[in-house]
C-alpha cells in the first residue's frame, strides 16, 4: 500500500496542495476581479435591450395612432356615409388583428357606431361616452392614449383620434381599442439573452406586456420590485447594478432586472436576465480553467514521478550500498555519478566503507590475542569447573586431593601436581596425593625414592624445606632443585636422580590458605618445555585457593563426621538408661508433642511409645493437684529462652492416662540447647503409687490403733487418777512415786495418741479448725501461765513479754493455736536446762501477729533445720536424749499455721538457743466463722 | 519514459501509487466540476431519461381536428416530438355524446399526464370523469367557456385551463354579417340542437341579436342524424331569408348535406366551422381559426407539461377570427355579396 513517509509520496502530494491551492486561490481571486466588470456589461446589454423593447412599443402604439389618424383624416372621415364609416371600420379591424373594437362618436359623444371583431352590437347597446376622460381630452383636440384597463384579464388601451370636418369643426372621435395581450408575440422575439427577456409595466405597476401571456393575464403588481419602482417613480432608467436589482422571479429564478421608463406612456420597460445565465460566460471560463487545473496537476504529478525518480534512485542505491556496507561487504564500493549532493553522499559513505575495513581489520587482530588469552582463561575455569564438580562429588580429603591432583595434569595440563597436607597434631606435613599421569618416568622415579609416597612426612620443624617454607612464610615459591622440597626426607642424590628422569624445570609451591589458616600445599612440576606466561601464575594462584577451599570443606566434613559418631554414641547411651531407669521419662518439643516416652513412662501410662510419639502431651496424660488438673502450659510451659534446669516440681500430683491411674512426684526440666534441637522440656515422672499405698495402711493403722488406744487410755487415766486421788495417803514414798510416774506415762500416751490421730486427720485432709476473732494477747497470757507450775519444777524463767503496742484480734481456732503455742512452750521446756529462759514475746508486723517463743536452749543443729518440721521427726544427739516428743509436735504445728495462712519458722544457734515464730493474719482480714480443712 | 511499467519498488513509484495520484487529481477535477457546473446553469442532464409526457386528447367530432393539429404544430414549435418526449393519444367519438362520456371515463382511467378535451361537450365530459383525480386539463376550442363553472378565470379553479373561443358571443356577429349580406331579410333559421351542452346560451345569444338587428329567428332543432331531412324539408318549406348553424358536431358532420339541402332552397347560409364552412357549401363562414386556437393551446399545454399548475395559468382567448365567402355560390343563387364584405374577407371562393 501507500507508503506515506516515503519522499516519493510526500514530494507529490505536498506539491499537489501547493500547485492545486494556488491555482484555486488565482481563480478566486481572478473571479472576484471580473464579476464585477461583467455585471457592468450586462447592465449594459440589459439596458440596450429595454431600449430596443421600448422603441418596439411606441412603434406599436404610437404608429397605430398614426395611421389610424391619418386614414381618418384621408377619408375625411366625419364626412363619410354610415356604411362607409361601417365599411372603413372594419378594414380596420381587418387588417389589424390588434385593434379588438372601433367606435365611432359623435361631437356630444354618443356612440354611432360599434363594432367589435367578437360580438356584435345592437343600437340599443350604444352609450354616451362625453364625459369619459378620453372623449374630453380628444374633443380638446389631440389624440389620446388612454392608460391600460383590463377587460376579461386582457389589458387594453383605447387610441382616441379627434374627427374635424373640412372646416376644421370637431365632429367627434374615433375610439379605437387594442389588445396590449399581442404584445407578447412583439416581446417574445425580444431577447437579451437565451433565457433573458422584456417586459412592460404599466404606470400602476401592472405587467401588461410579457413574452408569457399568461403572466400578464394574471394582472401581477410587479411595483415592488426594485428597478420597477424606481423607474416608474423617476421616469429615469435603473441600470440594474444595484444589490437589489435582482431579486426571485415568479418562476423562482433569480434574475438581474435593469429597465428604461417610456415617458409618453407612464410605463416600465424591463429586462431580466437570470443570474445563472448572466454569468455563464464567467463559468465557461471557470470551467476552462478548472481543465487547465486539472491538466496542470496532471503534468505536475508527471513531473513530481520524472523528479522523485532522479532523486529517489540514486538514494536506493544509496540505501542498497548502507545495506551492503552493512551485511559486512566492506570492499562494496557505491558508484553514484549525479555531480551532485548525493554524490557527495556516497563518496563519505565510501570513505566509512574503508575506514570501517581498516578498523575491523585491526580489530581481528586484537580479538586472535584476545582468543589466546581467553583460551587460557578458559583452560583455568575448566579446571576450576572440574574442581567444583569434584568438591560436589566426594568430601573424603583423600579421594578429593586425588581428583584435584589429576585435575592439574589432565585439565591445567602441568606434569603432575602433589597435596600435602598437616597431620592433625600440626607436626607433619604429610603427602596425599600425587597426578596419576601416563608418564612412566613418574612412577619410575616413586621407585626410587625410599620411603612410599604417603608416608613421606616431613616435620614443620625443618626450617630449609621449602614446602614448609611456603607454609611458614605464607607465599608462593618457586624452585628448581628438587631436593629443595626434599630435605629432611631424602638425600640430594635421590633428588637429583628424580630431576633428571623427569626433566623438571622448576616447580611452583603454593600454600593452601583457607580462612586465614594454612592447610597444607599443592606444588605444581613443570617441565623445561613449558614456558610459564601471567596467566599460568593467575591458574595456579587460583587453583590452590580452590583447593584450599574444597580441601577445608573436606576437613571440616570430617571433623563433623567424627563428632557425629559421638553423638551418636551418646544418644544410645542415653537411650539405653532411659529405658533403664525406673523413673518415668517424657520428652517434648516445643510445640508440647512427645518426643521421648522411655519404657517406665510406658509402663505408667499403659501407653506404647508408638501410641505416644507425636501426640500432645496433655492427650498423653493428665495430671491432677488434688481435684484440679493442672493444665499443660503449668507443668510443661513452652519456654523459648536459654533457660535451662528444674521448671516444674510437684510432688503427690494425680496422674490419669489411657485407663491408668497412679500417683507421681513430677519434675519438669529444661534443657539451654532446647530450642535449636526442637526439645521443650523433660518430665519425670517419680511413681509413688505403692508408696502411697503404704502411707494410707500406715496411717490407717495408726487411726485405728490410736482410736482404740484412746478408749482404755481414757479410763486407765481416770481410774489411775481417783485412785490416787482417794488413797493419797496410803502409799509411802516409793508407791507414790511409781503412781505418779504411771500417770505421767499414761498422759504422754494420751497426748502420743491424740497427736497420732491428729496427724492422721492431717493426712488425709479430715483435720478441721474453726475461725473465730480473739485477743491472741490474753489468750497467749493464759496459756503462759498454764505452764509456770512446769517451768518453776524446771528451774527455768517462764516470761510473757508483753507487747510495746496494741495488738489487734486476730482469727484463729482458739483451740488450734493454743495447741501450737503450748506445743512450742512445751518444747522451749523441755530443750532447755535448769536456769535458763523462756521468753514469749508477740508483736504486730504489717497484716500479721507474730508470735515468738524464745529459749535459752541447746539449739538445733544446720542439718536437722530442713527437717524440724517433718513428722516423727526428732533431732538425734543431745536433744533427742532430753526430750519426750513424739515427733510429731511440729509437724501439727506447722499445719495448723497452714491453714491459718500463717507461716512458722525457727532461727537457732546451738548452745544458745532456738526461736520459733509463727504469724497469724489479723482480724480484718480473713473472715469470720470460717471453717477449714486441709 | 517513466510511465513503463516499474519491475521493482526500488525504482520509485509503484504502479499502484501512480494510479493513486491520477485518481487524486481526478478527484479534484471533478470537485472543481462539480463547483463551476452547479452553479452556472441549470443544465438537465441529457444521460438522464424522462419518459416521455403522456397526453390524452379528446375530440367532440371531427369538426376539433383542425384545432388538434394546431396543437401538434404548436407543441411541435415549443420542442415536443411525439414519441420522444410526448405521447398523444387522441380519442374521436364522432359527435356520439354518450361515446364522449365513455372515452373521456376510460382517458381518465388510463392516468394520462395531461387530458387535452377539445370542444365544450369534450371539456365537460372530461371534468366530469377527471373528478376525484389529480390530472390536469387543458382545454382547446370551448365555445362557451362559462359553462365550465370557472368562476376566476385569472387562477381557474379544478386543475383546469385552457383556451376559449367565445364562439357563441360570435353568433351576434354572424347574424350581424348574414343580414349585411341579405339586408332585405325578415327571418332567420337556426340550426340548433337542444340536448348542447350550451343549448340556452346558444339561444340567448342568437335572440339578443336578432332584435339589434330586427330579424325574427326560428330555431330549427335537431337532435340525430334520423331528424336532419326532416328539419332540412321543414326550413325549405318554411324558407327563411337565411339560415344559421350553431357550434354542433351533428351539424359539422352533416355540412355537406344541410348545405346542398339550404343551396337548392336558395336559402343564404353561415356557417361556424372553419373546415367544412364555404368548402362544404355554405354561402358564409365566420368563425374562429381553430388551427391557431389549437397553437395557442400547446403553450398552455407546455407549461403544464412543465409542471405548471393549472391554476395558476389564467384561461386564455383566441381572438382570430376569419371570414370567408363563397362568391361563386352567391352568384349562382343570386345573392349579390356587398363590397364591404367581401373587402373584409380573408377568403373568397
Amino acid at each position: 500500500m501507500f507508503k506515506f513517509h516515503s519522499i516519493a509520496t510526500k514530494l507529490l502530494f505536498e506539491t499537489l496542495l501547493i500547485v492545486g491551492i494556488s491555482l484555486v486561490i488565482l481563480n478566486l481571486v481572478w473571479i472576484n476581479f471580473v464579476l464585477p466588470q461583467k455585471r457592468q456589461d450586462l447592465a449594459q446589454i440589459q439596458l440596450h435591450t429595454a431600449m430596443h423593447a421600448q422603441d418596439k412599443i411606441k412603434d406599436f402604439v404610437f404608429s397605430r395612432q398614426k395611421e389610424l389618424a391619418t386614414l381618418i383624416e384621408i377619408e375625411s372621415f366625419s364626412d363619410l356615409p354610415t356604411e362607409r364609416k361601417n365599411e372603413l371600420i372594419n378594414l380596420i379591424l381587418k387588417n389589424d388583428t390588434v385593434v379588438s373594437e372601433i367606435d365611432f362618436l359623435d361631437k356630444n359623444g354618443q356612440e354611432l357606431i360599434k363594432i367589435s371583431r367578437l360580438r356584435f352590437f345592437s343600437p340599443e347597446e350604444y352609450q354616451n361616452k362625453f364625459n369619459t376622460e378620453s372623449f374630453q381630452k380628444a374633443s380638446l383636440g389631440n389624440a389620446v392614449i388612454s392608460p391600460v384597463y383590463f377587460r376579461d384579464s386582457v389589458p387594453y388601451l383605447s387610441i382616441s383620434i379627434p374627427i374635424y370636418d373640412i372646416g376644421r369643426v370637431f365632429t367627434g372621435i374615433v375610439n379605437a381599442e387594442i389588445n396590449l395581450s399581442s404584445l407578447w408575440d412583439v416581446f417574445s422575439e425580444i431577447r437579451p439573452s437565451a433565457n433573458g427577456y422584456a417586459y412592460v409595466v404599466g404606470e400602476d405597476g401592472i405587467l401588461i406586456a410579457h413574452p408569457d401571456l399568461s403572466q400578464v393575464l394574471k394582472n401581477q403588481d410587479v411595483s415592488s420590485r426594485f428597478c420597477v419602482a424606481r423607474v416608474l417613480a423617476e421616469m429615469k432608467e435603473c441600470s440594474g447594478t444595484e444589490e437589489e436589482a435582482s431579486y426571485i422571479n415568479e418562476n423562482n429564478i433569480e434574475v438581474f432586472a435593469a429597465g428604461v421608463p417610456l415617458k409618453e406612456l407612464g410605463w416600465a420597460v424591463m429586462v431580466e436576465i437570470p443570474k445563472s445565465e448572466a454569468f455563464s460566460s464567467i463559468n465557461q471560463i471557470l470551467r476552462f480553467s478548472a481543465v487547465v487545473i486539472a491538466i496542470t496537476l496532471f503534468w505536475v504529478v508527471v513531473i513530481s514521478i520524472w523528479y522523485t525518480r532522479r532523486i529517489i534512485v540514486p538514494i536506493k542505491q544509496l540505501e542498497k550500498g548502507a545495506q551492503t556496507i552493512g551485511k559486512g561487504d566492506l570492499n562494496y564500493r557505491l558508484m553514484i555519478k549525479t555531480n551532485d549532493e548525493i554524490e557527495q553522499v556516497a563518496n563519505s559513505f565510501n570513505l566509512m566503507a574503508q575506514q570501517l575495513k581498516d578498523s575491523y581489520d585491526m580489530l581481528e587482530k586484537k580479538v586472535d590475542e584476545r582468543t589466546v588469552q581467553l583460551t587460557e582463561q578458559n583452560r583455568l575455569l575448566s579446571g576450576l569447573r572440574n574442581l567444583d564438580q569434584a568438591v560436589l562429588s566426594t568430601l573424603e580429603v583423600d579421594e578429593l586431593s586425588q581428583i584435584i591432583v589429576d585435575l592439574v595434569y589432565k585439565e591445567l595440563g602441568y606434569m603432575f601436581g602433589t597435596i600435602a597436607l598437616i597431620t592433625p597434631d600440626g607436626k607433619y606435613l604429610r603427602r596425599i596425593a600425587m597426578s596419576r599421569t601416563q608418564n612412566e618416568k613418574l612412577e619410575q622415579s616413586l621407585e626410587i625414592v625410599p620411603i612410599p609416597f604417603k608416608k613421606q612426612l616431613v616435620p614443620l620443624t625443618v626450617t630449609d624445606n621449602a614446602l614448609i617454607r611456603a607454609i611458614r612464610e605464607r607465599k608462593t615459591i618457586v624452585i628448581s632443585k628438587v631436593y629443595e622440597m626434599q630435605k629432611g626426607l631424602f638425600t640430594p642424590d635421590v633428588s637429583e636422580k628424580i630431576e633428571k628422569l623427569l626433566n623438571i624445570k622448576n616447580m611452583h609451591i603454593y600454600p593452601l590458605i583457607t580462612k586465614d589458616k594454612v592447610i597444607g600445599i599443592i606444588y605444581y612440576a613443570l617441565t623445561l618445555e613449558k614456558e610459564i606466561s601471567n596467566v599460568d601464575q593467575a591458574i595456579m594462584q587460583e587453583f590452590a585457593n580452590e583447593t584450599a577451599r574444597a580441601l577445608n570443606q573436606a576437613l571440616l566434613y570430617q571433623d563433623i563426621k567424627k563428632d557425629r559418631e559421638i553423638i551418636s554414641a551418646e544418644r544410645n547411651k542415653l537411650a539405653v538408661a532411659l529405658s533403664g531407669i525406673t523413673d518415668a521419662v517424657i520428652g517434648v518439643d516445643l510445640k508440647n508433642n512427645v518426643v521421648i516416652f522411655n519404657t517406665a513412662a510406658q509402663k505408667l501410662t499403659n501407653t506404647s511409645e508408638k501410641e505416644a510419639l507425636g501426640r500432645s502431651l496433655d492427650q498423653v496424660i493428665t495430671l491432677f493437684d488434688e481435684e484440679r488438673v493442672i493444665p499443660l502450659s503449668e507443668y510443661a510451659p513452652i519456654k523459648l529462652n536459654s533457660f535451662e534446669g528444674v521448671i516444674f516440681n510437684k510432688k503427690n500430683v494425680k496422674l490419669i492416662a489411657k485407663d491408668r491411674q497412679a500417683v507421681v512426684d513430677v519434675i519438669t526440666g529444661k534443657i539451654k540447647e532446647g530450642v535449636s534441637i526442637n526439645l521443650g522440656s523433660i518430665l519425670v515422672l517419680h511413681d509413688i503409687t505403692e508408696e502411697k499405698k503404704l502411707e494410707e495402711m500406715k496411717l490407717d493403722f495408726v487411726s485405728m490403733a490410736a482410736h482404740e488406744l484412746r478408749t482404755p487410755l481414757t479410763s486407765l487415766r481416770g481410774y489411775l487418777s481417783v485412785f490416787m486421788e482417794e488413797n493419797k495417803k496410803m502409799f509411802n514414798d516409793e508407791q507414790a512415786m511409781f503412781l505418779n510416774r504411771m500417770n505421767i506415762s499414761a498422759s504422754q500416751l494420751t497426748s502420743l495418741v491424740e497427736n497420732l490421730l491428729n496427724v492422721s486427720r492431717i493426712e488425709r485432709g479430715v483435720f478441721t479448725i474453726n475461725l473465730e476473732q480473739i485477743d491472741w494477747v490474753s489468750v497467749a497470757s493464759g496459756i503462759v501461765d498454764n505452764f509456770q507450775g512446769r517451768a518453776k519444777d524446771r528451774h527455768i524463767k517462764l516470761t510473757f513479754q508483753a507487747p510495746k503496742e496494741p495488738i489487734p484480734k486476730i482469727y484463729a481456732d482458739k483451740l488450734r493455736i493454743d495447741e501450737v503455742l503450748s506445743n512450742l512452750i512445751s518444747n522451749a521446756l523441755a530443750y532447755t536446762k535448769p536456769n535458763g529462759s523462756v521468753t514469749i514475746a508477740i508483736e504486730k508486723s504489717g497484716n500479721d501477729v507474730i508470735t515468738h517463743v524464745i529459749d535459752t536452749g541447746q539449739g538445733i543443729p544446720k542439718t536437722a533445720m530442713s527437717h524440724l518440721f517433718t513428722k516423727f521427726f526428732r533431732v538425734s544427739g543431745a536433744l533427742e536424749s532430753g526430750s519426750k516428743g513424739t515427733g510429731l509436735g511440729l509437724y501439727i504445728s506447722k499445719a495448723i499455721i497452714d491453714m491459718h495462712n500463717g507461716k512458722i519458722w525457727v532461727e537457732s544457734q546451738v548452745d544458745r538457743g532456738s526461736t520459733f515464730s509463727f504469724s497469724l493474719p489479723i482480724a480484718s482480714k480473713v473472715q469470720n466463722g470460717q471453717e477449714k480443712k486441709v | 519514459m517513466f510511465f513503463l511499467p516499474i519491475t521493482s519498488r526500488q525504482e520509485g513509484f509503484s504502479r499502484l501509487q501512480v494510479l493513486t495520484a491520477v485518481f487524486v487529481i481526478a478527484a479534484i477535477g471533478a470537485i472543481l466540476f462539480a463547483f463551476n457546473l452547479s452553479n452556472s446553469f441549470n443544465i438537465t442532464n441529457p444521460l438522464k431519461k424522462t419518459p416521455p409526457k403522456r397526453i390524452a386528447i379528446l375530440t367532440a367530432s371531427d369538426l376539433q381536428l383542425t384545432a388538434v393539429d394546431g396543437i401538434y404544430a404548436g407543441l411541435a414549435e415549443l420542442g415536443y416530438k411525439e414519441g420522444v418526449n410526448v405521447i398523444f393519444n387522441v380519442q374521436n367519438p364522432k359527435g356520439d355524446r354518450e361515446l364522449t362520456k365513455k372515452m373521456a371515463t376510460e382517458i381518465a382511467a388510463s392516468k394520462p399526464d395531461l387530458i387535452v378535451p377539445v370542444s365544450t361537450t369534450a371539456t365537460k365530459a372530461v371534468q366530469e370523469a377527471v373528478k376525484g383525480t389529480n390530472i390536469p386539463v387543458v382545454f382547446v376550442d370551448v365555445g362557451t367557456v362559462s359553462e365550465l363553472g370557472i368562476l376566476d378565470l385569472q387562477r381557474p379553479t379544478g386543475n383546469i385551463t385552457g383556451v376559449g373561443t367565445d364562439s357563441t358571443n360570435v353568433a351576434g356577429k354572424r347574424m350581424e354579417i348574414l343580414k349585411e349580406i341579405i339586408p332585405a331579410a325578415k327571418t332567420f333559421g337556426i340550426l340548433v340542437n337542444p340536448k348542447h351542452v350550451s343549448y340556452e346560451e346558444i339561444k340567448k345569444v342568437h335572440e339578443e341579436a336578432a332584435d339589434g338587428l330586427n330579424i325574427t329567428v326560428r330555431f330549427y332543432n335537431l337532435t340525430s342524424k334520423e331528424e336532419l331531412m326532416q328539419v332540412l324539408q321543414t326550413i325549405a318549406k318554411e324558407n327563411p331569408d337565411g339560415v344559421m348553424t350553431t357550434t354542433e358536431s351533428l351539424l359539422s358532420a352533416n355540412a355537406e348535406t344541410i348545405a346542398k339541402a339550404l343551396v337548392q332552397a336558395k336559402i343564404p347560409s353561415i356557417d361556424f366551422n372553419e373546415e367544412k364552412g364555404v368548402n362544404a357549401g355554405y354561402l358564409v363562414f365566420y368563425g374562429a381559426q381553430r388551427f391557431d386556437t389549437g397553437k395557442q393551446g400547446a403553450r398552455l399545454i407546455s407549461k403544464v407539461l412543465k409542471n405548471e399548475s393549472p391554476n395558476k395559468i389564467p384561461v386564455e382567448f383566441s381572438t382570430k377570427l376569419r371570414l370567408d365567402i363563397n362568391a361563386t355560390l352567391a352568384k349562382s343563387m343570386g345573392v349579390t355579396i356587398p363590397q364591404s364584405i367581401l373587402r373584409r374577407a380573408n377568403k373568397i371562393l
